[in-house]
């Protein structure tokens, strides 16, 4: 994101312009995701707008504190400028003291849903959801994920052929309009960046460091040491448990300085 | 050796051979949807870039107050580690 959005032109000079920027690291948060780790010499690549929703979010906020906007995941810097120019729209309809909150609210809603239609077409390909993503969401959430069009068709379809198909899912623009649409003008801190971001597997990376410059994937290493975030909610963590063995040995151990160690400490 | 016999064997080894090649063909075919990588000291230059000649506040008060001087949004990014070291 660093390499290949935030430093790219129009959101750069959209940064160094029109905002004050800040950065928390959320690696120990609850809502964090797990990604392998990228030195700042590493490789990067592009990817697809909302990728990689629990390990990076941008937010928009009013200066009290307002969120006018929130964008999961990587966005390409295009569309990441379009987005920021609905922020200072909704901007100043947050500042505007002619308006109540409730009339405020009804149009942050109308316009964050307004803003999904005019999105270009270039801009909704770009938003297409992960394929892994996809698959997790029908896996896990069929029919209670609003991130699927169509559950029934995405049920047929993954029967007959085991794959999910594209089309039966929102785009991730679409999603996150929706889902801003429900949380008018929110206080940062009463912000429910787990609910908001949770979409597709906890756990996403690219593979950067182990492609060649042509993108091809040339290692597989899958080194556990080498991940960030929050691994302890990761399917397939290792975690200490005794055998039937051990906790024999720790009955007989207590017995034993139950029967002999009280006796001798009495004495 | 009879010739149907000869047949036989020559059907098992053209099957044998087409179940290696789709394996190893899957193994080894490039990834048509791969995208090229930027390179490590292009995205080192990147994040030099935008670490250097943009200031990242790391306190969200500090950012908000700052916000409110310069009458600005603020842009404040969660992620997996720093923004100027490992992500």
């Amino acid at each position: 994101m660093r390499a290949v959005s935030l430093s790219q032109e129009p959101a750069f000079s959209a940064l160094q312009s029109d905002f004050v920027c800040g950065v928390k690291d959320i690696s120990r948060e609850r809502y964090a995701g797990v990604s392998r780790k990228h030195d700042k010499d590493g490789q990067a690549i592009k990817t697809t707008n909302g990728a990689g929703p629990h390990n990076l979010q941008l937010f928009m906020l009013a200066p009290d504190g307002t969120v006018l906007h929130c964008l999961p995941g990587y966005w390409h810097p295009a569309d990441l400028v379009r987005e920021m120019e609905l922020a200072y729209q909704l901007y100043d309809v947050w500042t505007d003291p002619s308006l109540s909150r409730p009339q405020k609210d009804e149009l942050f809603r109308q316009m964050h849903t307004a803003h999904v239609r005019q999105h270009p077409r270039d801009m909704v390909f770009r938003s297409r959801m992960q394929g892994f993503d996809q698959q997790f969401e029908a896996k896990h959430r069929l029919y209670t994920s609003d991130t699927i069009r169509d559950p029934e068709y995405v049920q047929v379809v993954l029967q007959s052929t085991g794959k999910v198909p594209p089309q039966g899912f929102k785009t991730t623009d679409e999603i996150v309009h929706q889902r801003m649409a429900l949380r008018p003008f929110l206080p940062y801190q009463d912000f429910d960046v787990a609910r908001y971001t949770d979409y597709g597997r906890p756990f996403y990376d690219k593979h950067e460091d182990q492609r060649d410059l042509s993108g091809q994937r040339v290692a597989f290493e899958r080194d556990r040491d080498k991940l960030i975030g929050k691994t302890d909610n990761l399917p397939g963590k290792r975690r200490p448990t005794r055998n039937s063995f051990q906790r024999y040995l720790m009955q007989r151990g207590m017995q034993y300085f139950l029967r002999y160690g009280v006796a001798a400490a009495t004495r | 050796m009879l010739a149907s016999e000869a047949y036989a064997m020559k059907r098992q080894l053209v099957a044998v051979a087409l179940i290696l090649g789709t394996a190893l063909g899957g193994l080894i075919a490039p990834d048509a949807s791969a995208q090229p990588v930027i390179p490590g000291h292009v995205a080192k230059t990147r994040v030099d870039r935008l670490t250097g000649e943009i200031k990242w506040h790391d306190s969200l008060p500090d950012a908000l107050a700052e916000a409110r001087r310069e009458g600005k949004l603020v842009f404040w990014v969660h992620m997996l580690g720093q923004i100027d070291g490992a992500t």
